[in-house]
């Protein structure tokens, strides 16, 4: 089968998977306990200002009779489809979903983009270390941190970092204050940073600085976790014989990581790292409630808890999408890394 | 007017989306809102009490300059009469005047844009005139654009608190044959440019105190450009709000208020600039910077890095060992110092307001019998409940008035507590035995209850504490968590048995409190239900019967003279003792807001009608010593306070 077509049955075998993701989030939105009416008039529960409320959304038609659930869920599938967002029905309600997802979208980006990039330079690197380094001291210091940093639960570290900076003055008796570091910014690395006209270096480093407490916590798992695949993945390649070959051929040291041991020791990392480049949309609800970061994540739960279908549901779409193009992505880079991979 | 629609005078303890009242409660006390007076001057009219209550710096001048910074949740609207969260609120109040306000937010409503007003002998006709003050955008303020403001409140498509103009104040008006409102036929007019007539269906007790709600702020009537109907476009599915509209409740808002709008960074921050032409105290102040933070964690620590100048401390990090100095003054408030921070070493100031709400655990008569009611009325410690969940940063509560507005105030509050309370203060299982086995039911005869409350970990800890305390009076409860909309809309179908939710003042006066418990309005199924107890309602008790009389008394005297105020105040404690018989609700808590602030700044103590109906003109900062505080996110400066 040529790589081609290999791509086209990848891309048609998405459609059935994205539309049943579709229906399960309808389902699990719409036919939940939470009622979006009630949601959305709270306080002014009056049955005609209820009516009114069901009906703009779509719930009953003009002569108050409701709408069956399978007409509500072919609009839902048909907006959806074709890219009408709708409107929030809640959390902000009559803003276009779209203008909410433009508005909180970049710092979501920019916390997830820092967060792989913390741990990809981090992780691998020690990771390969490690490896090349089998049951030294600084493989086990590695190899334990790999695990410490992949135990930590988020919710915990997160507001351990963050207090700890926020204290940092009074712990170190004034000799370090993380919020006077270099550039000043907020302390603890609570709430995001402004990311307007970056190209300035200050405010660059100042974007920077801010991210990085969160950045360190959303990336610490897969920190740990491609510490300790790297490790595994270099040991591995390190005693296999095309190797022993290489260096039976008199091959300098250098040349033996690079060609022969980095690349191969790379392709199981491929699936790890884009699997935590979802990161970088879906964002962590968790990280964004405690550093204030208000972004997709924290908007994707108070959605989902406040019945806010059309917005819920169009940001699950958007994940759905995303996952489902960064799991074709990464068949392909597969193919790139290692030849020997068929399209069968 | 007060019960004929049902749907008049009240408001569930939180508000839509913003949550912040309810959040307090859930363990943080007042991270969303922080406290602050409002404090605003009413030195040229010289009818209120405006400016009086210090500010801890007696002996300094106000100085000129800085940015107030505050922490806030999530913000959704700017348009006065949409805004019916705190949060939202908090901002609409500095932006718009209203014909009257809370000063410091205390419960007695003094002018601010009405230079004086007039009632008519039969107390329905109100005549305002109207103060020499102009809008952000340089108009007069005229009796015209009141009328054209409360024309909104009463019919825009996005107003939330229509029925404050037409049924709590009970504004003249028509209806048509559905009972909607007829644009234009209310009875408010414009005399002349200055001159406001108000008429009332029938007299008003608290009608100053409801006009200073915000929304009824003055809104120019050129501000949006289009006819009322026109703001929102479309129809069925597809309405939307029309571009004039969306400018200007998100962009630009015009008011007459203290400061000018300046900037929404949605679900960020918003921040507003000093209005020079003030008609009243120019702020001190050059801004006010709001940050939007939910999380408790996270605002703790933006403000232990004091990148606010007002916060609240989540209870887990309070601690009742560090309030230094501590002092009540003559409305309860409880001021002082607070500290050292372990986070900044810093101590604050330090200052806590009882609040005009109460929270309750409630029952649904049909299902709960009445031996069971009055068991967990029994077993009930208010006093420890409000040490061990809260640490103590709630009132506990006995009635359903709280104290500042319970008649003859907090001291004829607990002494009628004392006298009359029939289940005692602390926790008495034997009570709860005697009164359960009298019943029939013992160890072998259980009752099982279904005790529903919405999701908020203090609360479900305290039904764990009751839980564990009623097994030993036969009776089994089991524990459910809701959703705040889904509590209430299965309490309107009748389908919670026991359940908690709590009250705040819409005004601030026994009856907004006591309608919870007239008969009729907890009937659940009815469109006025606001408790969903049914009290009464298969077959009427003595005192359910006694509550509906005493309701009618109260109904019967709604004008502010003082004979009608004392057969008020009188049926209000019938009403009290009614419940306390039949045990519809047991009171447990009235809130209380805490305000922290750093010393540098310098801010009125604010009154019971809470921190979201402040002003913050009278504010200022120490400027010496001060670092730059700028009102832009996040990356400003510290904003480091001189004031150790």
């Amino acid at each position: 089968m040529s790589r081609w077509s290999y791509f086209a049955r990848r891309l048609v075998l998405a459609v059935p998977v994205l539309l049943f993701s579709m229906s399960i989030a309808f389902v699990i939105l719409r036919m939940g306990p939470i009622d979006p009416v009630s949601a959305i008039v709270g306080t002014q529960n009056d049955p005609a200002y209820r009516q009114a409320v069901a009906r703009s959304i779509g719930l009953i038609d003009a002569q108050g009779n409701p709408i069956p659930l399978w007409e509500q869920y072919f609009a839902f599938m048909r907006d959806l489809l074709t890219f009408d967002l709708g409107r929030s029905w809640v959390i902000s309600r009559g803003t276009s979903v779209s203008e909410l997802i433009a508005s909180r979208a970049p710092r979501t980006i920019w916390l997830g983009f820092w967060s792989v990039l913390v741990a990809l330079l981090v992780g691998i690197p020690l990771g390969f270390y490690a490896g090349l380094n089998p049951n030294t001291f600084s493989d086990y210091t590695a190899s334990f941190g790999g695990i410490i940093w992949r135990a930590m639960p988020n919710f915990w570290l997160g507001i351990i970092i963050s207090s700890l900076l926020v204290a940092s003055a009074q712990l170190t008796g004034g000799a370090f204050n993380w919020a006077d570091w270099i550039v000043e910014t907020s302390g603890g690395g609570v709430t995001a940073p402004p990311l307007t006209d970056l190209t300035d270096p200050e405010n660059l480093a100042i974007a920077i600085k801010q991210i990085l407490p969160a950045a360190l916590v959303l990336g610490s798992s897969s920190m740990g976790n491609e510490m300790r695949i790297g490790r595994t993945a270099v040991l591995e390649t390190v005693n296999s014989n095309y190797v022993e070959t290489a260096r039976a051929k008199g091959l300098p040291e250098r040349v033996i990581v690079w060609k022969h041991i980095f690349r191969n020791a790379l392709i199981p990392l491929v699936p790890v790292i884009t699997a935590e480049a979802f990161l970088l949309i879906g964002g962590s609800v968790v990280v964004e409630a405690i550093f204030a970061i208000n972004g997709l994540g924290k908007l994707f739960f108070d959605a989902a808890i406040q019945g806010d279908l059309p917005l819920a549901g169009s940001l699950l779409y958007i994940f759905v999408l995303i996952t489902l193009s960064i799991n074709i992505l990464q068949d392909f880079l597969y193919t790139i890394i290692d030849p020997r991979i068929g399209y069968d | 007017m007060t019960d004929s629609s049902g749907l008049s005078r009240r408001r569930f303890l939180q508000a839509t989306g913003g949550a912040a009242t309810a959040a307090a409660l859930a363990g943080c006390l007042g991270i969303g809102g922080d406290g602050d007076g409002d404090g605003n001057g009413n030195d040229s009219d010289g009818n209120g009490t405006g400016n009086g209550t210090g500010d801890g710096g007696e002996d300094m001048e106000p100085q000129q300059g800085g940015t107030y910074r505050k922490l806030n949740s999530t913000i959704s609207t700017f348009d006065p009469v949409n805004a019916g969260d705190t949060a939202s609120g908090q901002i609409v109040q500095q932006v718009f005047d209203g014909l009257t306000n809370y000063p410091n937010g205390e419960t007695q409503p003094t002018n601010l844009l009405a230079e004086s007003v007039e009632r008519s002998e039969d107390d329905t006709t109100y005549t305002f005139t109207l103060k020499d003050a102009t809008f952000h955008n340089g108009n007069q303020v005229t009796a015209q654009d009141f009328v054209y403001s409360f024309e909104r409140l009463a019919r825009s498509p996005y107003t939330v608190r229509a029925y404050f103009i037409l049924d709590s104040l009970g504004v003249t008006h028509e209806t048509d044959e559905d009972g909607n409102y007829v644009p234009d036929s209310m009875g408010v007019e414009a005399q002349d440019e200055s001159t406001l007539v108000i008429n009332l269906d029938e007299p008003f007790h608290s009608t100053l105190a409801m006009l200073a709600y915000s929304s009824f702020a003055a809104v120019p009537s050129d501000a949006i450009g289009l006819d009322i109907d026109a703001e929102q476009t479309g129809s069925g599915e597809e309405v939307e709000p029309a571009p004039e509209y969306t400018e200007f409740s998100e962009n630009n808002p015009i008011g007459a208020g203290p400061f000018v709008f300046e900037n929404w960074e949605k679900g960020t921050s918003a921040d507003v600039t000093r209005y020079d032409d003030y008609h009243g105290q120019t702020a001190y102040v050059d801004a006010v910077h709001w940050q939007v933070i939910e999380d408790d964690t996270a605002a703790f620590n933006y403000a232990m890095s004091k990148n606010v100048d007002t916060f609240g401390v989540p209870t887990p990090r309070y601690s009742q060992n560090k309030i230094q100095n501590a002092s009540k003054d003559d409305a309860g408030r409880t001021e002082g110092q607070y500290g050292p921070f372990d986070a900044n070493g810093e101590t604050v100031d330090y200052l806590k307001v009882p609040e005009v709400s109460t929270f309750y655990f409630a029952f649904n008569t049909q299902n709960v019998p009445k031996p069971v009611r009055q068991a967990v009325a029994y077993i009930t410690d208010q006093e420890s409940l409000a040490s061990s969940v809260f640490k103590s940063r709630q009132e506990p509560a006995y009635h359903l008035t709280p104290p500042l507005i319970y008649p003859g105030e907090g001291s004829a509050y607990d002494s009628h507590v004392e006298e009359a309370y029939p289940y005692g203060t602390s926790s008495d299982i034997e009570g709860a035995q005697q009164v359960m086995e009298e019943a029939g039911y013992g160890e072998n005869n259980r009752f099982t209850m279904q005790f529903t409350h919405y999701v908020s970990q203090t609360w479900s800890e305290i039904a764990q504490i009751l839980r564990q305390r009623l097994s030993g009076a036969y009776i089994d409860m089991n524990i459910e968590q809701a959703e705040f909309a889904t509590l209430l809309e299965r309490g309107q179908n009748g389908n919670l048995e026991a359940y908690t939710l709590g009250w705040i003042a819409d005004w601030p006066a026994a009856d907004n409190f006591l309608q919870l418990i007239n008969p009729p309005n907890t009937y659940t199924g009815e469109p006025g239900v606001l408790t969903y107890t049914n009290w009464g309602r298969d077959e009427e008790t003595e005192a359910s019967q006694a509550a509906a009389e005493a309701w009618q008394t109260i109904q019967d005297n709604p004008g502010p003279s003082e004979e009608a105020l004392n057969a008020r105040n009188e049926a209000y404690i019938q009403m009290e003792e009614a419940n306390w018989e039949d045990v519809v609700l047991v009171n447990a808590f009235h809130g209380a807001t805490e305000r922290f602030k750093y010393p540098y700044l310098h801010a009125p103590k604010f009154g019971a009608m809470g921190n979201s109906r402040q002003m913050y003109n009278t504010f200022w900062k120490e400027q010496e010593g001060r670092r730059t505080v700028t009102g832009t996110p996040p990356g400003n400066s510290s904003g480091n306070g001189s004031g150790q």
